[in-house]
């Protein structure tokens, strides 16, 4: 029989018995099986009901060859049992080439399709992967445009599961005061993009944005719409922030501008209204009383004024306009000159001003006379807060890298929640505002500009009824060699 | 020039704020200069080339010309380039810095000055030796 097949190629495997089979069976699958019906051990129907037990080979074709008649057979449905046909000994080896090369083909066939279903599926298994890993919610709606698919970023976004989402209208997302906006879905247009709100229960609502093309039919018509959805809340609540900022920024920018131009503008009427006041005191007529009233109007317009040049110091700190000529400026004999220049003025409020020299040698890389202004800021500004009989404690001190100069007093001192603020413009700390304490209100905010400009900085330290301290630090001025 | 010889410098104030040119001019006359003045750039050009005062008092922000173009081109000739120059500001000392301003000007004063100072800064500035041609 082996002989009868071997012009046809296939790969044949023998048994000796049913039990030889079935181990046969059991280590590979077969096109078809040839069985003869008569075997020592167990018969051909035994074994065949056997391999039909197992899955692997429950379909395989079984052909039985049989020497009997099919009379002979009997009344037994060995269709049923597994026979898909019966070749009767002695066979015509023809016919067996014949029958078998049948369910060869078949059974190629077969493997075949199996092959191209696993291509098939493994294509679709890889686009489901890709819809649903996509980062992005997608849809598809029919002619209606009613959904007909949605992937699982589509779902979490929406709050609805998918199974819920098929047949629904495509703006049922949409929330009802946003419906109306849409531009007609069923318009001519190709493409759509809507951004709209949309809540969901337990949260808080969200913007999304529909972006959709039509799926055209062919024939001028539209079979649906394919789209994406994209949870755009944080991205529009970023750029309202964005574009808030850019207002604020541009804004400030005008604000200096303005002040700068404004400063010069008021240099010159102020200047007009104390030179004027002058003329008034200077003349040989103005009796006693007058004089006391002029003198409050030249004290205002002073005050005016110098207001005006703070603010223009200011803007041009802050704005980077003034430019910083930065030298080695040793610490000790600036804070020395600045001390004796508040000399009387302590004298006057009866308060002592000590410095503490700890780094005679200290030296800033600086600009001499804008930290000589910063230092009288903090000075003027600590005679104001420190009652009689009060001290002012200057330290310098630094090391190679930094140097440091301290302005300490045992004044009202400032209260935690405004030590920030206190460099602000015009803020002024709460427990001295009806105190009558004179000034722009820009001194410190001008000391930090300059510090700031000088690549320093500039702190506070303070205990409310204690006492306050100032710091600015600075870069040290690199050491140059000391001659012997 | 015959001013010098009636004893009394003649001084040229210009500036685009006349309350502010009439309070220096009032200040020097009664220290008892003879004072001209110009309202703008131009004028005050004018005057100078014209009048040939013993010391200009410029504002820097003019219109027509600044305060520095004009003592720049007292300085280029040959009439008027020993007249002495005061330039006053209304920005910040350090505004200037960086601007083209002649070496040559005489002083500064920044707004907002006091009247009072301004005889004295005359008088000292033509009391320098002063560099003629």
């Amino acid at each position: 029989m082996k002989a009868a097949l071997a012009p046809l190629g296939h790969h044949i495997v023998e048994a000796e018995s049913g039990l030889a089979a079935l181990r046969c069976v059991m280590q590979e699958d077969f096109a078809v099986i040839l069985l003869d019906v008569t075997m020592a051990d167990m018969d051909g129907f035994e074994t065949a009901a056997l391999i039909r037990q197992r899955w692997q080979s429950e379909m395989t074709p079984i052909i039985f060859i049989t020497a009997y008649t099919s009379d002979e057979l009997g009344e037994q449905d060995h269709y049923a049992g597994g026979a898909v046909d019966f070749l009767f000994a002695p066979v015509p080896p023809s016919e067996l080439r014949s029958k078998v090369s049948f369910f060869a083909h078949a059974f190629l066939n077969a493997e075949l399709l199996a092959a191209r279903a696993r291509d098939v599926q493994s294509a679709v298994d890889q686009l489901r992967f890709l819809t649903d890993a996509a980062p992005v919610g997608i849809f598809q709606t029919d002619a209606k445009n009613r959904y007909v698919y949605t992937n699982a970023r589509w779902s979490e976004i929406t709050g609805i599961p998918p199974d819920e989402a098929i047949g629904r209208e495509w703006d049922s997302i949409v929330d009802a005061e946003w419906r109306a906006d849409l531009p007609d879905a069923l318009t001519d247009s190709v493409e759509l993009s809507h951004r709209f709100n949309m809540s969901r229960p337990g949260s808080e609502p969200r913007v999304v944005l529909a972006t959709s093309r039509a799926i055209p039919d062919g024939v001028g018509g539209r079979l649906g719409w394919v789209g994406t959805l994209a949870d755009v809340t944080d991205e529009t609540r970023e750029r309202a922030l964005s574009e808030a900022r850019d207002r604020a920024l541009s804004a400030s920018a005008m604000q200096r501008a303005f002040a700068a131009s404004a400063s010069h503008e008021l240099r010159t009427p102020t200047t007009s209204i104390i030179g004027w006041l002058e003329e008034v005191f200077d003349s040989d007529t103005l009796g006693a009383a007058d004089r006391e009233l002029v003198e409050i109007a030249y004290r205002n317009a002073r005050r005016l004024s110098r207001l005006i040049d703070d603010l223009l110091i200011l803007d041009q700190t802050e704005s980077g306009h003034s430019a910083m000529h930065l030298e080695p400026t040793p610490l000790g004999p600036l804070i020395e000159r600045v001390i004796a220049s508040f000399a009387v003025d302590a004298e006057h409020a009866g308060i002592r001003i000590n410095a503490d020299h700890e780094t005679p040698t200290a030296s800033a890389q600086a600009d001499p006379l804008r930290l000589e202004q910063v230092v009288t800021n903090l000075m003027s500004n600590a005679l104001k807060y420190t009652t009689i009989g009060g001290e002012i404690m200057v330290r310098v001190n630094g090391d190679a890298e930094t140097v440091q100069v301290s302005v300490t007093d045992d004044g009202v001192g400032i209260k935690p929640d405004e030590t920030d603020k206190i460099f602000d413009r015009f803020y002024r700390a709460q427990t001295v505002a009806d105190g009558g304490v004179k000034g722009s209100g820009l001194g410190l905010a001008i000391a930090r500009a300059m510090i700031e400009s000088q690549g320093g900085h500039i702190q506070v330290t303070s205990t409310f009824g204690v006492g306050s301290t100032f710091t600015v630090m600075l870069p040290a001025a690199a050491q140059t060699p000391q001659a012997a | 020039m015959s001013d010098e010889s009636m004893g009394a410098p003649t001084i040229l104030v210009a500036d685009d704020d006349p309350d502010l040119v009439a309070l220096v001019a009032r200040r020097l006359v009664k220290a008892g200069y003879r004072v001209v003045t110009a309202s703008d750039g131009e004028e005050a050009l004018q005057q100078a080339r014209q009048l040939g005062p013993q010391l200009a008092v410029l504002d820097v922000m003019m219109p027509k010309l600044s305060g520095i173009e004009v003592a720049r081109r007292l300085r280029a000739s040959a009439g008027t380039q020993h007249i002495p120059v005061i330039l006053v500001s209304a920005g910040l000392p350090g505004e200037l810095v960086g601007q083209s301003i002649p070496a040559d000007v005489d002083a500064f004063i920044s707004k907002p000055f006091s009247p009072r100072s301004i005889p004295n800064m005359v008088e000292e500035v033509l009391a320098r030796p002063h560099q003629v041609g």
